[in-house]
């Protein structure tokens, strides 16, 4: 008999949960913490951090957003390729994916850019997901050689886009470079540290990724934990070679030996070292997760917990920024804390995060066909 | 969709990839180019220069909440959320302006001598002990006309002139530009002023006038230190923390409402105290009527009071930074001081006090009804209770005193030395040992024991540093533990304590060691 596809896909949950409260830990620092920096891209050569231990609680955040937008291009390729299965139209399809894209956009200039302090234009990972999102709603017919062909090509050949002949003084070709390729903050509100086209490139792989594992049964899904592992190593060690030769691919060239000059890489946008890098990581997360999904303590424990942000992505997302950045009243801006009480802060916020998602999930599985949907 | 593809499909794609790729990058030179900036980032914490190596200074972008510092000459930062972006520069040089213009030129980084500027009335004032000139101006320039302030200043601590501008293009908001650079002044200026300068007096004492406040702070802080544990019978951690609050209240008082700093002490004193009676009734008290292990309880409570409490003056130093325009890192107010004969005023207020106050607590437990109360409490407080004593005007009285007491020392330290935010909790171990050593079982213990902890620290300090060299210094946070574990041997219920000096243990000790050194009964190494 044959095996049924398999279910919900733990692998998946579990690796988004891991960055989304590694990702939690970068916000709140960034919040609370008067040295947490970033910016690595926009800064040039710059380095904002003011010792090793700081760098490296910025970098640990260097997985979320590409492992994110990876993992949206996989979960839309396999939702839709169950809904094709249902049996629902096209234009229907397409339609969904449309609204969504259009309720991350909204999402970003109303509740994500206030959370940030940022203009309400700002264009950041929800946004560029949303945008993507938008044209995978077209681009999703097209087949997945293609797909995989012009991401590959994205990826590795988006640092010689130029685009000069959009005019940057005026704020809809200043905007609309920022949209496109060049992140930065010099135009308010027409700012962005997200530009779609290198992160197109990094959500087609993950549809292809997706919509190769949607019809996996159990067995061939548990079957993904070995070349998962093998390519998070052959990228990270890709990584490594690319760092060291330190020519293309490093669009913060290495500076020296140390291993802050190893690790200063380009986010802004991402540069083929960070890619190989952070995609590297989420492959070995996705293997480790595939290699314990089925022990009985998977669903338990701090795992467990990781599963459950991983199932209401974007409700943590949203809820985990306006959680930690709490403010007093009547306040303009920020005080600092020490990076201990903010771990603690950190740690109690993820509590709290977690009874909210596990609530959360149960509302939105009680109201299917809600707007809840979109969130 | 759903097509799936082959490991040589994908083999086949990723060599394609790469060949263009390849390709690329012989053909066409990268769009991207990493533009080094001229000047090197650091990060400090705490507003104020410092006039060490390499002319250090830094600045506020007052728009974002978020500090930044740079290392130059010159510079110049555009404000990111104002509509009409005006731009501020400050300048940190040996050369002294000659005058408006020159002051506006050299903000200008010495570009553009084609400008024409057209200057206002300047205006003279004195802000933080710096004496400063400043006037409106507009400047016509090929490269754009703009209007905005410009002042200069010589900083008394730095020896060196600071020129500040804020400006933008000429049809802005004069009065928000007004806003801004008065703001901006009043942040660089909010730096540490220094001491004032000591005058050359006659008079040399024989000992350094540190010490002799440190002594001061140290008994006053210990005596309130046992006064809760006379009456609770438990170790109070947070009771150092107080201090901070008294500090605070003084750093309030002289910074916004431009109180003399001595003046301050009886606000922070009363304050002090009636945050030590708030946590009575908020804490003890109700933990007490609970029953179970309460004086652990209370001990666990008051270690975590104390990490809070720190806090609580980072909420205020925020506030105190965006609406009063004091990035209060600590609490400094040293430059209220005065001196007399080359001696610093705090070293002789700050003894006086210590004296008086030690004066009159003896004359509030042997004279005074309430203090007699609280005595009694202390010794048993059933049997106070039943011949008629009121216990819990004695429990607030206690809590008064030892919390007006650790506030007082925080407001004197504000003058002398000043203090961080949070510092002050350091002192609780040093507190604790001298309480311990003295006996905390009564207050003149207390007076012993912090006497005779913070004069042997320094002496310590002293004797180590001459036997050791500096890298002993890293090592004198032990001192106190090792008082407190010579206090425990020795005296196990402190000098004052019941039994005083344990004679026996000693004589035990000293066998010990005579043993180990294998000397025999007639002094002989045998």
């Amino acid at each position: 008999m044959a095996s049924k596809p398999a279910g919900r896909l733990q692998f998946i949950d579990f690796t988004r949960g891991l960055v989304m409260a590694i990702m939690a830990w970068d916000h709140v620092s960034g919040f609370w913490n008067q040295f947490h920096q970033g910016s690595e891209g926009v800064m040039g050569a710059m380095r904002p951090f003011m010792n090793t231990t700081w760098f490296l609680v910025r970098f640990v955040s260097h997985y979320c957003a590409p492992t994110f937008i990876f993992l949206a291009g996989t979960v839309l390729a396999i939702s839709t390729i169950k809904r094709e299965a249902r049996g629902e139209s096209q234009f229907d399809i397409s339609g969904r994916i449309v609204i969504r894209g259009i309720v991350l956009l909204v999402a970003e200039s109303l509740i994500v850019a206030p959370a940030f302090g940022t203009p309400w234009a700002y264009f950041g990972v929800i946004a560029c997901i949303g945008l993507n999102f938008i044209i995978f709603s077209f681009a999703r017919k097209l087949p997945n050689w293609l797909i995989l062909a012009l991401s590959l090509f994205i990826v590795f050949n988006h640092n010689f886009i130029n685009l000069d002949f959009i005019p940057n003084d005026v704020a809809w070709g200043h905007y609309l470079r920022v949209i496109l390729h060049e992140p930065n903050f010099e135009m308010r509100p027409w700012v962005g540290l997200y530009p779609i086209l290198p992160w197109l490139g990094v959500m087609g792989m993950g549809w292809v990724f997706g919509s190769i594992i949607s019809g996996y049964t159990p067995e061939q899904i548990r079957g993904l934990e070995g070349p998962l592992r093998k390519i998070g190593l052959a990228s990270i060690g890709l990584f490594i070679l690319v760092r060291g030769i330190n020519g293309y691919g490093n669009l913060l060239p290495r500076q020296g030996w140390s291993l802050v000059d190893w690790l200063y890489v380009s986010k802004y946008p991402p540069s083929q070292a960070f890619l190989l890098w952070t995609l590297g990581g989420m492959c070995l997360f996705m293997s480790y997760a595939l290699k314990h999904q089925d022990k009985s303590t998977f669903n338990t424990g701090v795992t467990g917990v990781l599963n459950q942000y991983g199932r209401v992505p974007l409700f943590f997302y949203l809820t985990h920024l306006w959680l930690y950045r709490l403010r007093l009243p009547g306040a303009p801006g920020m005080f600092y804390m020490p990076m201990v009480p903010t771990l603690a802060l950190w740690v109690l916020g993820l509590y709290v995060l977690y009874e909210l998602c596990k609530r959360y999930e149960i509302l939105k599985r009680n109201h299917r066909g809600s707007v809840l949907q979109y969130i | 969709m759903g097509d799936k593809i082959s490991r040589n499909t994908f083999i086949a794609i990723l060599g394609i990839i790469l060949v263009i790729t390849a390709a690329n990058q012989i053909m066409n030179p990268l769009a991207y180019e990493v533009v080094e900036e001229d000047t090197w980032w650091y990060n400090r914490a705490g507003v104020n220069f410092e006039g060490d190596a390499g002319m250090r200074f830094n600045y506020s972008t007052l728009g974002t909440g978020r500090l930044r510092y740079e290392e130059g000459y010159s510079f110049r930062v555009r404000y990111e959320n104002e509509t009409h972006l005006p731009n501020i520069a400050f300048a940190w040089d040996d050369i002294v302006p000659m005058n408006m213009s020159d002051a506006a030129y050299m903000s200008y980084n010495r570009s553009d001598v084609e400008a024409v500027y057209t200057f206002g009335d300047p205006v003279n004032e004195s802000v933080h002990e710096h004496y400063m000139m400043y006037s409106e101006f507009d400047r016509i320039s090929e490269s754009g006309n703009r209007t905005g302030y410009v002042g200069y200043w010589n900083c008394t601590n730095s020896a060196r002139t600071i020129t500040v501008i804020v400006e933008h293009d000429i049809d802005g908001n004069r009065t928000d530009l007004f806003r801004i650079f008065n703001h901006t002044r009043a942040t660089i200026t909010d730096h540490y002023p220094g001491q004032r300068p000591r005058s050359e007096g006659s008079v040399k004492l024989p000992f350094d006038v540190n010490t002799l406040i440190n002594v001061a702070l140290m008994i006053m802080l210990t005596i309130g230190f046992s006064f809760t544990y006379m009456m609770e019978g438990f170790p109070n951690f947070a009771h150092t923390s107080y201090a901070g609050l008294g500090a605070m209240v003084s750093f309030i008082l002289a910074r916004f409402f431009n109180f003399n700093a001595y003046d301050t002490w009886p606000f922070a004193a009363l304050v002090g105290g009636i945050f030590g009676v708030i946590l009575y009734v908020g804490i003890v008290k109700r933990i007490r009527s609970h029953g179970g292990y309460q004086d652990i309880t209370l001990t666990l409570t008051f270690i975590v009071i104390a990490q809070v409490l720190p806090y609580l003056y980072l909420i205020f130093n925020y506030w105190a930074r965006y609406f009063g325009d004091v990035p209060a890192q600590g609490y400094y107010l040293g430059y209220y001081d005065f001196n007399y004969q080359g001696i610093p005023g705090i070293a002789i207020i700050s003894t006086a006090t210590c004296i008086l106050l030690i004066i009159g607590l003896r004359y509030f437990l042997t004279q005074n009804k309430i203090g007699l109360s609280l005595r009694a409490v202390a010794e048993n407080e059933p049997l106070a209770a039943t011949i008629g004593i009121n216990t819990d005007r004695a429990h607030y009285a206690s809590w008064f005193i030892s919390g007006a007491l650790s506030a007082l020392v925080g407001s004197i330290m504000t003058i002398h030395g000043g203090t961080r935010l949070g510092g002050t909790d350091d002192m609780i171990v040093n507190v604790m040992s001298g309480a311990i050593m003295g006996g905390v079982y009564n207050v003149y213990g207390a007076i012993i024991g912090g006497l005779f902890v913070s004069l042997s620290q320094v002496v310590l300090n002293k004797v180590f540093y001459e036997l050791f060299g500096l890298a002993v210094m890293n090592w004198q946070g032990l001192f106190p533990m090792g008082f407190l574990v010579v206090a425990l041997f020795i005296f196990p219920n402190g000098i004052t304590g019941p039994g005083g000096i344990d004679k026996q243990r000693l004589i035990n000790l000293w066998s010990r060691i005579k043993e180990m050194l294998g000397i025999t009964q007639e002094g002989t190494a045998s």
